[in-house]
């Protein structure tokens, strides 16, 4: 099977809070050290990809905010899109001037309703994305070989997707037309696109990772892998026997040591509890998606930076 | 929450907005109010919190037994729940407003119409607006909790009615109404110079075929435009008179604290109504206590004492892994009581603060929601402020 890493474009969406952008960065480092340009793209008014590597905002414009630790690996380069400077680009392209693009586009009419026209934002940032896809930013520069989407959560992401689709059926002929269904043909191919869905091992991430998939699916994405994040280690193993029972036995705390011994053990019996109950929903998912699934450890640290980017892109590597 | 007759529950994405939402109508209903419960939340999340299969773009009430199931001794209110259906809601904004079916009928079946009514980001924040403000105008309710979608379409969600009446302006609308004409000139070069550039390059950009299409739809709505300007004018102002508040969500994580203090501001720059922070899924410091940290570290050096403490006898290399997945869990209950210290410190105010902790198991029916209650709503405050200074 060819590698993810082949692809041009892969896309990351899921629940809010899932950690979209986390995987999105680490599978860019991973891809980077197989030799790739990767360029990271997020969207709307908070940046999060180049704060994970501690680097400077990237902007609209894009940045390199990571040099890589592995020696032989590629730079990555980061870029935030905003549908207001993704407008802008793409009329002044399309009107040729600056100035005419002030007159038109800081007309007060065509404000109102590029404004309130709801799919214009979306369709500004996927027509920018394909062009990504297509041409360098910088004309001096290669091309990417892979961009690394950090999509929207499941519900507005889709809606951004559908976006194209809608908009073949709108247009009908003319010069947009062209371009949307390069848009949609750029998403709807399997050998160029893969749609990745990070879920936490969690029943409402869970759930809304199967509705995803299903209109994913009925839509014709083609799927990537699963991602499952933060899985609780198996940490007691074989004594788990052993400390369910202390935690029968034990009495009920009194006094200072006693207390902090009860907190020391229910802790214990927690992690057991929820890794069990991380372990169960994964065998739903692996039940219910017929996606290959990719595990990412929990990751016990104050603040996802490289360090910890490094580590996960351990696992995403084999993509 | 007495004195509120609209909650509304913002935050980032997955920090449990939807279980907080449902947890606040859940105690309303406890305390005797009726409260419906909305969420514009494509993922159909508030369905799986409070275990319903199906929400339409009705309320549903909650069966009192199944309150009492829950734990809730006699329920006083009633609770009941809605998922927002945005293209009937518009649907039904149409018809309302349209002064004929047959002209209805001609919105309803217009191209562009079925695009923007359909689930994109913006219409759908525009028609939660929309429904809460029905829900509020039907009388029905004491008081209305809405959860809303993720922080970063929160400018969306704030600049909904504000978009929309700038859409429906009249004076803006007078431009693209008779499209049929418009189109005409567009060919003949009709009009003036300046004006034939800008549709011009509209129509390069756009294609003309849709650029007819939303003429057609603007001049449909002519005759309605004024309902629904004064229409989204009030739910404007409902959102900023006093009987409604916003509730700011968030998880300890570094990342949705920094959006936390994003929405915060932005709230504050919309002069939104803002009670307070929930700060949900916070890992518990368990040696809150004087003196816990010093003789934990006395213990953990010797960790059989854990055992001998609570009068069992365990294996020693059991002993140290208890050892070690406590110090983990107080290593997150750290970073979490720093985080949110940084949360309190920025976004300092006279603000509610509560702290809900995470639970081992998924919050997914209403006994759990009522547990969340117990540190939403507690009296002494003792147990879900523990921990936070």
């Amino acid at each position: 099977m060819p590698s993810l890493f082949d692809k041009r474009l892969l896309i990351f969406t899921g629940k809010g809070g899932a950690g979209k952008s986390t995987v999105a960065a680490a599978t860019a480092v991973a891809a980077a050290r197989c030799g790739k340009r990767v360029l990271i793209i997020e969207i709307g008014e908070q940046e999060r990809i180049p704060s994970i590597f501690a680097a400077a905002r990237a902007g609209y414009g894009g940045a390199r905010v990571y040099a890589g630790a592995a020696p032989g690996g590629q730079p990555i380069w980061s870029m935030c899109l905003t549908a207001r400077e993704t407008l802008h680009e793409f009329a002044v392209r399309s009107v040729k001037f600056e100035l005419l693009y002030e007159a038109i586009f800081e007309n007060r009419v065509v404000r109102y309703f590029t404004a309130a026209a709801p799919g214009l934002d979306e369709l500004t940032i996927m027509g920018k994305i394909e062009s990504l896809h297509r041409e360098a930013p910088d004309p001096r520069a290669p091309r990417f070989d892979l961009m690394v989407f950090d999509a929207p959560a499941t519900g507005h992401g889709l809606a951004l997707f559908k976006v194209p689709l809608m908009a073949m059926t709108m247009t009908r002929m003319g010069p947009l037309h062209a371009k949307v269904e390069r848009m949609w043909r750029l998403l709807a191919d399997p050998s160029r696109t893969a749609f990745n869905i990070v879920t936490l091992p969690e029943e409402m991430s869970v759930n809304e990772s199967i509705d995803l998939y299903k209109a994913m699916a009925e839509m014709g994405l083609p799927p990537g892998k699963l991602v499952v994040n933060g899985v609780y280690p198996d940490f007691f193993g074989a004594d788990r026997g052993e400390l369910l029972r202390l935690h029968e036995q034990a009495r009920p705390a009194g006094g200072l040591a006693a207390t902090i011994a009860r907190a020391a053990l229910d802790r214990a019996v927690s992690s057991v509890t929820r890794h069990d109950m991380q372990q169960s929903l994964i065998g739903t998912l692996a039940g219910t998606l017929p996606m290959e699934r990719i595990t990412l450890p929990f990751v016990f640290r104050p603040q996802i930076g490289p360090e910890e980017i490094e580590a996960l892109a351990d696992h995403l590597e084999p993509l | 929450m007495h004195a509120k007759k609209v909650i509304v529950c913002v935050g980032s994405g997955g920090v449990g907005k939807t279980t907080m939402s449902a947890a606040i109508a859940l105690k309303a209903a406890e305390v005797g109010k009726s409260v419906c419960v909305l969420t514009i939340d494509p993922a159909k999340r508030l369905a799986n919190a409070l275990g319903l299969t199906a929400l339409g773009n009705v309320e549903s009430r909650i069966a009192a037994e199944r309150l009492e199931q829950a734990g809730i001794v006699n329920p006083q209110g009633q609770l009941w729940a809605m998922m927002l259906d945005t293209k009937r809601t518009w649907d039904d904004l149409v018809s309302r407003y349209a002064p004929s079916p047959a002209q209805a009928r001609r919105i309803l079946d217009n191209h562009y119409y079925q695009q923007i009514s359909s689930a994109l980001a913006g219409s759908q924040e525009f028609m939660a607006m929309e429904k809460l403000y029905e829900l509020h105008e039907s009388g029905k309710y004491d008081l209305l909790v809405l959860d809303t979608p993720p922080t970063r379409h929160a400018l969306d969600f704030l600049d909904a009615p504000g978009k929309m009446m700038g859409f429906m302006d009249e004076g803006v609308l007078k431009l693209f109404l008779t499209p049929s004409r418009l189109a005409g000139r567009l060919g003949l070069g009709f009009l003036t110079s300046s004006s034939a550039w800008m549709f011009k390059a509209l129509e390069r950009l756009t294609g003309f075929e849709v650029l007819r299409d939303i003429s057609d739809f603007i001049s449909s709505f002519s005759g309605m435009h004024a309902g629904f300007r004064d229409r989204a004018q009030a739910v404007e102002a409902f959102l900023r008179a006093g009987g409604s508040t916003f509730a700011l969500v968030t998880s300890p994580n570094p990342l949705t604290v920094d959006e936390a203090i994003y929405f915060h501001r932005k709230l504050a720059e919309y002069r939104m109504p803002f009670s307070g922070f929930i700060v949900n899924r916070v890992h518990a410091d368990a040696l809150g206590e004087p003196g816990a940290t010093e003789a934990w570290q006395r213990m953990r050096v010797d960790p059989a004492q854990i055992f001998q403490a609570l009068g069992v006898t365990g294996s020693a290399p059991l002993a140290s892994r208890v050892t070690e997945s406590f110090d983990r869990f107080q290593a997150l209950a750290e970073m979490d009581a720093a985080q949110i210290e940084r949360l309190r410190q920025t976004c300092a105010g006279p603000h509610l603060w509560r702290v809900v902790p995470a639970f081992d198991v998924d919050v997914h029916d209403l006994s759990d929601l009522a547990r969340v209650n117990r540190y939403l709503f507690s009296e002494d405050r003792v147990g879900p402020e523990a921990g936070v200074p």
